[in-house]
């Protein structure tokens, strides 16, 4: 078979065209993918240094998001690394299987989870959760409570320096984008174990830009009793802050209810957000909270009139206003399921045991919120953690980071 | 109001303010008060001229079509890559934003797939790297040059 010619590289013979660098840098460099972008630096020397500065990192970064407005992904790891009992017929015949030795995560378009690409995971990979993701930037933690930044698109991690505090026994960890100083952090929470007489809980946050934890004091007159997980879905960063839903204590009665507790990350304060209300009854299984098109969602897993179950989607309209929550749309569900992923468009995908055969196994179907159209069988085969995903440099200007 | 545009191969051009002033050059030249006279263009050739107008133009006259500009736009800047450098440097002379923004994307997107090599070539650059220097930067990117 005849090999394609390559096609000959367009060159100027006319004349000399000198393009001022600054613009080549700085505006033609920072819009190319990021690939292309890793490729050149081994151009020259003034574009090596300059592509690992701030103010390029973040031109690039800004240039992505105004070209990617309707094309959104998604990043998904599978959350252990053998095959549980449960396993998915198609995963057996795929190449990318987790009884292979190479961890991976994949790239997907976020509406239909069409694989784009599988990208090798550098670092320890046990009992892995992908704690959060901005602007390219993972978040990963191990059962270990060993904490990574990774960015997938550049192939650099970094690991977190050690916890301050004195016991890890139950934590949920948020990771967020911190505008006003370019930053980003990661903020731990650590509970008491439910049950224990006298409930705390202690905070830390990591920023990027200071390479280190710091403790943060918490002055609330409502006692918060948990901090509930969100599991398998990362803690929301929505309008600056991070929501947990809470199960607190109030007043002289000790009256119980559940809340949103939402950590500002300019502020590191925490405020009470109300969920809608009449949203949780003794007909609910499960709750989480989510983002939604930079909303915040609420979602919930309950008992259904007709028998079954569904998925109710709260959206609140307006952020801060109690009265704004609006149910958005129910999408019924016959099966057992669970909530496995809501992405940012409003993809719900949800996990359910198929028990109508001799070997029940675990099946996914996507269900898009707004139309309520059902995808089976995504390209999806065992329980994963599932975040957004962008491409960009960021951490390459990094240090203490690994290359992969 | 009309202003006088010269270009470097001395063409004049007439134009309406409201049309020239999307060049945040001539715009400071009016508010100077320094554009009653002809204004000279020594970095922009009459071709170029004449596209750059065409492009202010069609920015006025198209301004709340969104659909009919974005066509135009990308008709526009089909051409190849001498009169796409020419506009480049023009945009940039005369500090029009969304032509310069159009301009470089395009030109980003001729470039995306080429080798480091095909990019010095293309843009006339020294390599000062040591083949040492060169082959470290190349080793830690393996996975970018696998296309």
């Amino acid at each position: 078979m005849r090999e394609q010619p390559r096609p000959q590289p367009q060159i100027l013979r006319q004349r000399n065209i000198y393009l001022p660098d600054d613009l080549v840098i700085n505006n033609i460099l920072t819009r190319l993918p990021v690939k292309s972008v890793m490729r050149f630096r081994r151009v020259c020397k003034s574009w090596y240094s300059s592509i690992k500065t701030s103010d390029f990192i973040d031109t690039h970064l800004s240039n992505y998001k105004d070209s990617h407005d309707n094309n959104g992904y998604v990043i998904h790891m599978p959350s252990v690394r053998n095959t549980s009992s449960y396993r998915s017929p198609s995963s057996s015949s795929s190449s990318s299987s987790s009884n292979t030795s190479i961890p991976v995560c994949t790239v997907a378009y976020d509406r239909t989870f069409d694989k784009i690409s599988d990208v090798r995971i550098p670092f320890d990979v046990n009992f892995n959760q992908i704690v959060g993701s901005c602007n390219g930037l993972l978040c990963v933690a191990n059962s270990g409570n060993v904490i990574y930044l990774w960015n997938p698109s550049i192939r650099k991690f970094k690991k977190l320096p050690d916890t301050l505090l004195g016991q890890l026994d139950n934590v949920t960890l948020g990771f967020a984008y911190h505008p006003e100083n370019n930053d980003y952090k990661v903020v731990r929470i650590s509970s008491t174990p439910f049950g224990a007489p006298v409930s705390y809980h202690e905070i830390e946050v990591y920023t990027l830009s200071s390479d280190s934890w710091r403790r943060v004091g918490i002055t609330l007159t409502t006692t918060v009793i948990l901090y509930d997980k969100n599991f398998p879905l990362p803690i929301p960063l929505v309008n600056g802050a991070l929501h947990w839903i809470s199960c607190i204590a109030e007043g002289e009665e000790n009256h119980k209810s559940r809340t949103i507790m939402a950590f500002d990350v300019n502020s590191e304060k925490f405020r009470k957000l109300a969920l809608p209300h009449g949203s949780i009854d003794e007909n609910t299984f499960q709750t989480f909270l989510a983002s939604f098109k930079g909303k915040l969602a609420f979602i919930t897993w309950e008992r259904s009139e007709q028998p079954g179950t569904q998925y109710s989607i709260w959206v609140m309209k307006e952020y801060g206003v109690v009265a704004s929550w609006n149910k958005l749309r129910v999408v019924p569900f016959e099966r057992v399921s669970h909530c496995s992923a809501f992405t940012e468009n409003g993809s719900l995908l949800v996990c359910y045991i198929n028990d109508q055969v001799e070997e029940p196994d675990f099946k996914f179907v996507l269900v898009d919120t707004e139309t309520l159209h059902e995808k089976k069988d995504p390209d999806i085969q065992q329980h994963s953690y599932v975040a957004t995903f962008m491409e960009s440099l960021v951490l390459l200007d990094g240090a203490n980071t690994v290359a992969d | 109001m009309a202003l006088e545009l010269k270009s470097s191969d001395n063409k004049i051009f007439e134009v309406e303010e409201l049309v020239a002033v999307q060049s945040e050059t001539i715009k400071s030249l009016v508010e100077d008060g320094c554009a009653d006279n002809v204004i000279p263009l020594p970095n922009v050739d009459s071709k170029t001229l004449e596209l750059v107008l065409d492009w202010c133009k069609n920015h006025v006259d198209m301004k709340l079509d969104e659909e009919k500009l974005k066509e135009y736009e990308d008709k526009f800047i089909e051409v190849d890559q001498a009169v796409l450098y020419d506009l480049l440097l023009a945009a940039n002379y005369l500090n029009i934003k969304d032509l310069l923004n159009r301009a470089c994307q395009k030109v980003a997107d001729m470039l995306k797939g080429k080798t480091p090599e095909q990019i010095r070539e293309t843009l006339n650059i020294v390599n000062d790297f040591s083949p040492e220097e060169e082959e470290e930067i190349r080793k830690e990117n393996l996975w970018a040059f696998e296309e």
